[in-house]
Parts: C-alpha cells; sequence; structure tokens
C-alpha cells in the first residue's frame, strides 16, 4: 500500500511544479527576465552585486538590493518598485527594441556571444574569454562562416558547449566583459577561426589548421 | 502475510506499469522529434538544391545579356540566391571539415555578383576578365549541382539520412566514415577544393586580405630581450614598483608576435599580457586582467587618459570617435589624422580602468596593419555642393568635415561626412568629395554603454 502511495505522492510533486510567472513592472524575489539584467548590471556596477548577471532575481541580488535601498534613503523592502527603479537610473525598463538593423550588433547579440564565452571558457582568464569572443568575431568577416553572430553560433556542432547545453549556464560578469571586449575589436588571436583544448581528444582534422598561439587552455589557429 | 506478498506484488506492477508508460512515451517523444528535425533538414537540403539550381541559371544568363538594366538585376538575383543557399546549407548538421569550401564558393559567387553589380551601377561595362570568372564560377555551379542531385537520390533512398549524418557528425569523425551520408558530403566538399581559387575584388576574398603590416614596413626585427624591454615600455607603470617582464611565447597571426608578460612586483594577480611585433617591437595588443571594482573617475578624465597614453607613445594627432562602458572600464576608440583629416581605416582602441584611471588595454592592430603618410587628394567639389547630393528628406545636422574612409578590401576615398536625422534616426552620410557619389550611408544605433563622440 504504502509503495503505491509514495509512488503516487511522487508523481504527484512532480506535476506539482508549476511555472513561476515573471512579473514586468514590480521585481522581487523570484522574478526573473530582461529587467532583472538590467538591475543586476546597473548594481554590479555600482559595486552593490557581485553575483552572475543570470536574470534571476535570487539571495544575492536581494541582499543588494536592500543595501542600495540602506544606502539612498529608500524603504528595505528588497523589492525593486518605482522609487528603486528611479535611483538605480531605470524609470522605465528599456524592453529590447524590435528593429531591423543590418549587420549591427546589440545587447542580443552581446548576451549570446557571453553565452558561448561562458560555456567554452569560463575557467579561463579573462584574455582566454575574449580571445575565444574574438574567434566568433572572426568567423562572421570569414568566407567561409555565416554572417552573423547568431549564425557563426548556431551552426551545427560548431560549439560544444551550445549542443551539449552548457552554455545555457548562468552568465558571469566577465563573460560579459570579455564580450563586450571582443565585439569592440580586441583580437588577442591575431586573426583565428578555430580553437580547440590541446589536453582533451578532438577531431584529427582540426590539427592540420595553421596554429597561431596557445591562450590559457586553448590553441587556436587559422 | 499473505497480505503483504499482494500488496507487493500490486506495488512492483504499479511501478512497472509507470515506467513502461513513461518509457513509451518517451521513445514516441523522442521519435516525433527525430522525425521533426529530419523533416527541416531535408527542407533546407531541398531549398539549397533548388537555389544552387537557380544559380546555375542565372550565371549563364548573365553570360549573354549585355544591357545593363538586364545585367544588374541578374546579378543582384546570384547573390540573392548564394545568400540564400549559404543560409540553408548552414541549416543543415555540418561542420566545417565537410561543409567550409561549398559555404566558401557560395559566398564568393554571391559577393562577386555583388562586385559585378555596382560595377554596372556605376556605367562600367563587364570586361572579358569578368567574363572568363563569370565562366569559371558557372563551371564549379554546375559541378556542385551535379553533386546535389546525386545526394537528393541517396535522400530519398534512406529516411534516416540526416539522421545518420548527425550522429557520424558528432562523432567527430575520429575514425573514417564508412557511411553514406557523410563521404557524400566529404566527396562534394572535396570537389570544391579542386578548382582554384579565385580573385576578385569582392569584400572577403581572402587572399587578398592585407597580409603586409604598413605601418612596420621597412623595419628591424627585434629580439626577445629587446622585445621584453618594448614591453614594460607600453606599461602605464606606478612609480616606485619593480616590474617584470618574461617573453612566454610567440604568436603566428596577421602579425608575428612575441607574446610578452609583465607583473608588477610579483603580484601575478595583476599581470599584463602583451603582443609585441617581431617586427619593429611595436605593441600589437595588451590586457590586464585584474578586477575593476569600483568607479572613481568620469569619463573624460579617462579620455584625456588614453590620449595621453597615445602621445606618450608616439601615435601623434589622433581623434576621439566612440567609446564603450563595459563593467567600471571604458574603451575608447581613436582614428589618425594627417593634416585635419580623419583617417578611419587608422584605429586604435585603449581601455581605462575607471577606479584609478589605469590603461588596462590596447589594441592597435587596424594602425599598424594600415597606417602611412598618405598622398592625400585634394577635394574637387566643395561642401555646399557635396551637400546637395544628400537625399533632400533627411535633416542634416551637421558635419562637412573631410575623411578617409575605407572602401572594399584595400581601397580608400577622400569623402565629406554629414550627420543627419529622419524622424528619430540618426545617419552618417559619406559623400566622396572627387565626384559627389554617395558612397556610404551608415546608421547610428545607440546601444546601452555605447556614445559616439565624434
Amino acid at each position: 500500500m504504502c509503495a503505491a502511495c509514495l509512488l503516487i505522492l511522487f508523481i504527484a510533486v512532480v506535476l506539482m511544479q508549476g511555472r513561476q510567472a515573471a512579473e514586468a513592472e514590480v521585481l522581487y524575489w523570484g522574478s526573473s527576465g530582461d529587467e532583472v539584467f538590467q538591475v543586476q548590471q546597473k548594481l554590479s556596477q555600482w559595486g552593490y552585486y557581485n553575483g552572475p548577471l543570470d536574470s534571476y532575481y535570487g539571495y544575492e541580488t536581494y541582499q543588494s538590493v536592500q543595501n542600495f535601498q540602506r544606502n539612498n534613503g529608500l524603504p528595505e523592502d528588497g523589492v525593486v518598485g518605482g522609487a528603486t527603479l528611479a535611483a538605480l537610473g531605470l524609470s522605465r525598463l528599456e524592453a529590447t527594441p524590435a528593429v531591423s538593423r543590418g549587420v549591427a550588433t546589440d545587447r542580443g547579440d552581446i548576451s549570446l556571444l557571453a553565452r558561448v564565452i561562458e560555456g567554452e571558457a569560463a575557467d579561463e582568464p579573462l584574455l582566454g574569454k575574449v580571445a575565444v569572443g574574438a574567434v566568433i568575431m572572426n568567423r562572421t568577416k570569414s568566407a567561409s562562416f555565416p554572417r552573423t553572430i547568431s549564425g557563426v553560433i548556431f551552426q551545427d556542432s560548431a560549439f560544444e558547449s551550445i549542443s551539449n547545453g552548457q552554455a545555457y549556464r548562468p552568465l558571469s560578469q566577465a563573460s560579459v566583459e570579455a564580450a563586450q571586449m571582443a565585439m569592440g575589436g580586441y583580437d588577442p588571436t591575431g586573426g583565428a577561426i578555430f580553437f580547440w583544448n590541446p589536453y582533451k581528444p578532438v577531431n584529427s582534422w582540426i590539427w592540420t589548421r595553421n596554429i597561431i598561439t596557445q591562450i590559457g587552455n586553448h590553441v587556436f589557429a587559422q | 502475510m499473505r497480505k503483504w506478498i499482494i500488496l507487493s506484488v500490486v506495488a512492483s506492477l504499479l511501478v512497472v506499469a509507470a515506467t513502461g508508460t513513461w518509457g513509451y512515451s518517451q521513445r514516441q517523444a523522442n521519435r516525433d522529434l527525430e522525425n521533426y528535425l529530419n523533416n527541416k533538414y531535408q527542407r533546407a537540403f531541398y531549398d539549397m538544391t533548388g537555389q544552387v539550381q537557380n544559380l546555375e541559371v542565372l550565371l549563364s544568363k548573365s553570360m549573354v545579356a549585355t544591357d545593363p538594366r538586364l545585367d544588374s538585376s541578374l546579378f543582384m538575383d546570384i547573390r540573392q540566391q548564394a545568400a540564400f543557399a549559404q543560409s540553408n546549407l548552414g541549416q543543415l548538421p555540418l561542420n566545417d571539415a565537410l561543409a567550409g569550401r561549398t559555404a566558401k564558393f557560395l559566398t564568393q559567387v554571391g559577393d562577386y555578383a555583388g562586385s559585378l553589380a555596382s560595377q554596372v551601377n556605376k556605367g562600367e561595362a563587364i570586361d572579358s576578365q569578368n567574363w572568363d570568372t563569370l565562366n569559371s564560377l558557372y563551371q564549379q555551379s554546375m559541378e556542385l549541382n551535379r553533386e546535389l542531385q546525386g545526394m537528393q537520390y541517396n535522400i530519398a533512398q534512406n529516411n534516416f539520412y540526416f539522421g545518420e549524418l548527425v550522429r557520424q557528425v558528432r562523432k567527430n569523425l575520429q575514425k573514417n566514415p564508412d557511411n553514406l551520408a557523410v563521404t557524400d558530403f566529404q566527396a562534394l566538399d572535396k570537389r570544391m577544393q579542386q578548382y582554384p581559387s579565385l580573385i576578385y575584388d569582392g569584400p572577403f576574398s581572402e587572399h587578398l586580405e592585407r597580409t603586409d603590416p604598413r605601418d612596420l614596413s621597412g623595419l628591424a626585427d627585434v629580439s626577445p630581450d629587446e622585445a621584453q624591454n618594448r614591453a614594460l615600455s607600453y606599461i602605464d607603470r606606478k612609480p616606485g614598483v619593480e616590474y617584470s617582464a618574461a617573453v612566454t611565447g610567440t604568436a603566428q597571426g596577421r602579425i608575428p608576435a612575441y607574446r610578452v608578460e609583465v607583473t608588477p612586483g610579483g603580484d601575478s594577480a595583476d599581470t599584463t599580457v602583451l603582443d609585441i611585433s617581431k617586427k619593429g617591437g611595436k605593441l600589437i595588443w595588451a590586457l590586464n586582467s585584474r578586477p575593476v571594482t569600483n568607479q572613481a573617475l568620469d569619463i573624460n578624465a579617462a579620455r584625456q587618459k588614453a590620449l595621453k597614453y597615445l602621445k606618450d607613445h608616439g601615435f601623434g594627432d589622433m581623434n576621439a570617435t566612440y567609446f564603450t562602458l563595459h563593467g567600471n572600464s571604458a574603451t575608447f576608440n581613436f582614428a589618425a589624422a594627417q593634416n585635419n583629416i580623419v583617417i578611419y581605416p587608422d584605429l586604435v582602441k585603449v581601455t581605462v580602468a575607471l577606479d584609478n584611471g589605469e590603461i588596462t588595454g590596447a589594441e592597435t592592430s587596424g594602425y599598424l596593419m594600415s597606417h602611412r603618410t598618405r598622398d592625400l587628394p585634394r577635394a574637387k567639389i566643395t561642401p555646399e555642393h557635396a551637400r546637395g547630393s544628400i537625399n533632400p528628406r533627411l535633416q542634416v545636422s551637421g558635419g562637412g568635415k573631410l575623411v578617409l574612409i575605407p572602401v572594399g578590401v584595400d581601397d580608400e576615398k577622400l569623402a565629406y561626412e554629414f550627420q543627419g536625422k529622419l524622424g528619430e534616426d540618426t545617419y552618417l552620410v559619406y559623400i566622396n568629395a572627387d565626384d559627389g557619389r554617395e558612397e556610404n550611408v551608415l546608421k547610428l544605433i545607440e546601444t546601452p554603454g555605447g556614445t559616439l563622440t565624434m
């Protein structure tokens, strides 16, 4: 009897894990989405927040919001409403504008680039992260690859971390920064369009490419 | 006792039934997904085959058409079909080893057609050299077509063609593939390889990419020891701290370089990594990875620091054009100037930490590749005349400055730069100072953290 009970209970628990609705205007513990990202970015730029820019309002975000409110004479409720937003300089939360934009890049591309950097080079120093970002930027300029950042990143089996979902981890500030620098033109790889970890088994074909340099745990090649 | 036996039998039956149902639904979902993906792949493949057929037909037509208007529209069609075909190729489960050459061929056809279209639009005729290139592209497209038709047959015969392809590609081709699908694409890519590379003036032709850094031409090679000294001189050193430099490797990129690491007072967290060119011993890039904690400096003070850094390191007259904020650092873009004319191809970037104003990064490869004292042509038309060439709907708010802009891979044009607004959007318009033609129109896109300062 009890075994059956347990089974039913187990199924019920699984089914009850519903989705959390994201709130648009007021942000609090449990909120998620682009608005939270903007708040986290501001707080982190101003030194209140040291956690990952993961667009999720968790404990660390809550604490840093409270600290911010204390320092700015706001009620310390840990909820980001109108007054706190205004104090953060985000009087109106900016939705990502949907306009056509040729080959221009926007924040969507930066966070996409940052994802791959996080997935492929989370343990590398900033230089190694910028280098991985630069490879993606170089690919968009190469005739053998798609011309857009999303095209390069989602090309089939181009990046292991996209194929196996590793890239969908919370973003760190360092990866976002590396993505911005790579997009701004920093290229420590000298024009590389391939990189791999020489200590892991890889397709032997890739060793036929012209190796330019090694940065951290990655080899970069043309 | 019997009650317990019955109960446990019932319980285990329930468990078995639940697991079975779960497994079956998983299998079903898995198969649905595989079918769905397979259909997507098939659609992409058939679309691509159709577009390559169109390419072949259009290329052959362009070889016989003579009217410039017809030529121009044919070239635009070729360009479009090539772009579609390439985007469909990108959807197929192929990696660069399997499809790189084919992708490159499609890019080249598209770029070449685009450059011919603008040539025709300028009133220049298609010469015999253009015609020969078109002919060779036509031959290649026929070859590609033939291979694709063969593959189409194999795909029609085998429902799991793309499923097998995915599994083989995921295995990273570690052993020699025995699988039909992979060998098909390998053969196709080899076929594309047999043809010699094209020489043309398109924007993406790799072999035309400059390989010789102009700013370094005529300079002597430096030794590793000298490179270390040069690296130290490029560091924004704090007074009273002992810095140590060591060459840790080399880089064989566009500009061959020594890799140097510079550490202040044994503090390895504050290490700066630099590439110093073997020829001439100049800085290619430098990057310090220390965390920048909080902002104490405003943007103007930071820009002054960056300008002083450039001045101290022999960069002459530089104009700030743009900056981006990232974290607590700011990166400034500078363009060189000659006789008050902004030289946009000669770009340098400098990153300043906003906590203490230290220079934590610099990037000069654009400058090294293209900088030289240029023989600047004189403007043949006046700024007023140039202004007349701008679309009257654009509200011109400023500009009229002479600038040198890059055109294509290796060409530069003297132009007047105007800034204007249409509705909410800001545009930069470049009018050729020689013939009054509109060379380029750029649209300004406001990004959080990025600001144009020209």
